[in-house]
């Protein structure tokens, strides 16, 4: 065989292996959505959204387990996203390139990689018990912050990364702050990076449920949260708890949720696609 | 031309990055209302140069300067000198054209915004003013809202010229800035030049030397960190002093 | 406008200038031939001869300049080119009509108009006269048009020129009396015809800066 035909060979024998790789993943998530949905979609109507939790399946429902869910959200965006992106901009843009800062920047790489249950613990002794703020939605967000502020941290200064250089130069020779440059010129052109880094953080820490479990969010309750110092519950921690069920009835729960967890993912992440792609038309480089 | 008034005085001007010393103790002397051309090969410090003049050389790491630099008898490196004012009065066009990804309008009325001016009248005739200055007006007035990294290479070119005369500075600085455009396009801003050197004082870095003698008056040629002739673009044309600057401008070498 | 037009624009006027001042030493000397000595426009001819030289060092030097500085091609390397090539013509056709000037001031008797006529002298002014004339309107509007009629009347002056010589050998042979006076008129009718030949020179040269086409040592 001639070196091309050599060549044409392992082209052809890449395309197929690449092929395979991609669709043997698609179609074992495809397997698990189809049961899923096989399993779970019939339970879900209004009765499960807005019902409480009970020990008969039936009339179980998951209005607590959701809702914590949406609040846990809404204060970690508040903590997470200013914190993140004001230390992504620190030090992309104004960290001195020194042996210090290069220490920081790969701790915080490798902060992402650290356990979840870990911060569970953290968040437990630093927040629960130290500050006081016991088993509450407040602790629960604190800690997931800490959990998602490497990612949010990275995601940031790679789309300042990514904002050329020339860009900056522009805007300084015309006499523009360090920090002018920033919020008029480099901000907005990376804040389509910067969303979706965050808002694919933030799809995690909806999913996240050992550390939640480590601080105490309760695994049965029948009210709705009303202040940060309430005591919560969110969906992944139902979802656990009706799966350790022996009754098939809670199975078939535990799946509806499954769907409705699943579903608040895909929503977030479409955001963040929808968003990505309108960013990406109005800066083009 | 007349006795004009020197605008830009550089002594005994020495600039290292690190170890690595970039310029050797430059003295020159610029008058207003002209175009001065630095030529010289890559890596001779004239890029370095004219970027003293608007102290974009703050940003590298390990830059250290000595020697004076003064504008209109102000001493630029002094230290009570707020840089931002420097470059209202100095203003910079690139080598590839950077507008940013606004429209056309916001790109010019850019310099005007960070320094807090709103009225939307005056910002008006600020954006006309500046687009006709930069010859690009009749081809943008009806668009001004139009993302500007549509416009062509040449426009773009023009554009940054726009916002960057809309501060109404005395100076610009222009670093090869037709060195990524097309032959037509390039003589456009040539054109512009010429006109421009009426109101400002023009100084322009490039690799092209009929550029260079077509459109300045005068003419600084660098070697290797030197210095070494500078003069009316003429006279340096047509008879050098040294003989490095004639080995350059007739391509032996470099 | 680009750059080097208002420079190529400035050469050109300073040489359209300069072939204004040439004519009119050209008109001015022909003028003497018939009216004998006039002291004044002796006079004026030598000083705008002073002012031709002038000119021909300015516009040389602006030509290089213009080289060295644009690096010019195609038509505007042609015209600048062609203006330094119709330098020294001018300046000679200058030259003729200041030793004409010389002359008329040693010999302040115009020639008897029977010589004149025998000669053919006012044909030959005429035509030199209507040959520059073209010329000069030629490079002021960049055109071929009249070129012709300067090469056709350069084939004139040359026959003048050739049967006034015949002429005047025999008038020397029937007489010798005004030998000298004679001979003179041949000279200045010498000179007169080499001045024709800078014209069509420059004429040549208008040619090749319109045409693109050499006409040097050659044409129809």
């Amino acid at each position: 065989m001639t070196n091309h035909e050599k060549q044409k060979l392992k082209d052809s024998l890449f395309s197929v292996i690449g092929y395979i790789a991609t669709f043997s993943g698609l179609l074992i998530l495809a397997y698990f959505l189809i049961d899923i949905f096989i399993d779970g979609f019939h339970r879900i109507d209004i009765d499960f959204l807005t019902g409480f939790p009970s020990r008969k399946a039936e009339n179980a429902g998951i209005f607590p387990a959701w809702v914590g869910s949406v609040w846990i959200l809404g204060l970690t965006v508040i903590f997470a996203i200013p914190i993140g992106i004001a230390a992504g901009i620190y030090f992309e843009e104004y960290a001195p390139k020194n042996k210090i800062t290069y220490i920081l920047e790969v701790n915080i790489a490798n902060l992402a990689g650290v356990p979840s249950i870990i911060y569970g613990l953290l968040g437990l002794e630093v927040f629960g018990r130290l500050m006081g703020f016991g088993g509450s939605l407040l602790t629960g967000a604190l800690t997931l912050t800490l959990l998602i502020l490497p990612i949010i941290i990275v995601a940031t200064r790679e789309s300042l990364k990514a904002v050329p250089q020339s860009l900056r130069d522009a805007s300084h020779a015309l006499g523009a702050t360090q920090w002018q440059t920033i919020w008029y010129q480099v901000l907005p052109s990376s804040m389509g990076g910067i969303l979706t880094g965050t808002i694919l953080a933030l799809s995690r820490a909806v999913g996240e449920t050992a550390p939640l479990i480590v601080i105490g969010a309760l695994a049965y309750v029948d009210f709705i949260p009303n202040s940060p110092m309430d005591d919560f519950s969110v969906l992944p921690m139902q979802i656990f708890n009706w799966t350790s069920r022996p009754q098939q009835s809670f199975i078939i729960n535990a799946a509806a949720a499954i769907i409705i967890l699943l579903a608040i993912t895909f929503i977030m992440n479409s955001i963040a696609i929808y968003l990505r792609n309108r960013w990406q038309k109005k800066i083009q480089w | 031309m007349k006795n004009k008034k020197i605008i830009i005085h550089s002594e005994k001007v020495n600039v290292y990055y690190g170890d690595n010393h970039v310029l050797k103790d430059v003295n020159l002397h610029m008058p207003e209302h002209t175009v001065t051309a630095l030529i010289g090969p890559s890596g001779c410090g004239k890029s370095t140069y004219l970027r003293m003049l608007n102290r974009m050389n703050d940003y590298i790491v390990d830059f250290r300067m000595d020697g004076t630099i003064k504008i209109e008898d102000i001493d630029i490196y002094d230290k009570s000198i707020e840089v931002e004012e420097l470059r209202k009065q100095v203003g910079m066009v690139f080598q590839k054209p950077n507008p940013f990804p606004k429209s056309i309008y916001d790109n010019v009325i850019y310099g005007l915004t960070i320094r807090g001016v709103k009225k939307k009248s005056y910002l008006d005739e600020v954006v006309e003013r500046s687009l006709q200055q930069a010859a690009l007006w009749d081809e943008v007035k009806d668009s001004l809202k139009k993302n500007a990294m549509s416009l062509s290479g040449g426009q773009q070119q023009r554009l940054c010229i726009a916002r960057t005369l809309a501060v109404e500075p005395t100076i610009i600085l222009m670093d090869e800035p037709t060195s990524a455009l097309d032959p037509i396009s390039s003589a456009k801003i040539e054109e512009l030049i010429f006109e421009l050197k009426q109101k400002y004082t023009i100084i322009i870095v490039t690799h092209n030397m009929q550029q260079a003698s077509r459109v300045s008056d005068y003419t600084a040629f660098f070697y290797l960190g030197d210095l070494v002739e500078y003069n009316k673009t003429d006279t340096l044309f047509m008879n050098p002093e040294h003989d490095r600057t004639r080995r350059y401008i007739t391509g032996r070498f470099g | 406008m680009r750059i080097l037009d208002a420079k190529l624009h400035g050469i050109k006027m300073d040489t359209l200038a300069m072939m204004q001042l040439v004519q009119l030493q050209l008109q001015e000397s022909t003028e003497l031939l018939h009216l004998g000595h006039d002291e004044e426009k002796i006079r004026a001819i030598k000083k705008r001869e002073k002012k031709v030289d002038k000119c021909d060092i300015k516009i040389n030097r602006d030509c290089e300049r213009f080289l060295a500085v644009c690096t010019p091609v195609a038509d505007d390397l042609r015209t600048v080119m062609t203006i330094n090539n119709i330098l020294p013509s001018l300046e000679r056709i200058s030259d003729v009509s200041e030793k004409i000037a010389k002359f008329a001031r040693k010999y302040p008797q115009p020639f008897e108009q029977e010589l004149i006529e025998k000669t053919g002298l006012h044909n030959l002014m005429a035509s030199l006269l209507f040959m520059y004339n073209s010329v000069v309107e030629s490079f002021a509007d960049n055109s071929t048009l009249k070129l012709n009629d300067v090469f056709v009347k350069d084939k004139e002056i040359n026959a003048i020129y050739k049967s006034a010589k015949k002429t005047i050998i025999e008038l020397l042979q029937e007489s010798s009396l005004d030998s000298e006076k004679k001979v003179n008129l041949l000279l200045i009718i010498s000179k007169l015809e080499r001045a024709g030949d800078h014209i069509k020179t420059i004429a040549e040269e208008i040619y090749f800066c319109v045409e693109g086409v050499f006409m040097r040592h050659k044409h129809e």
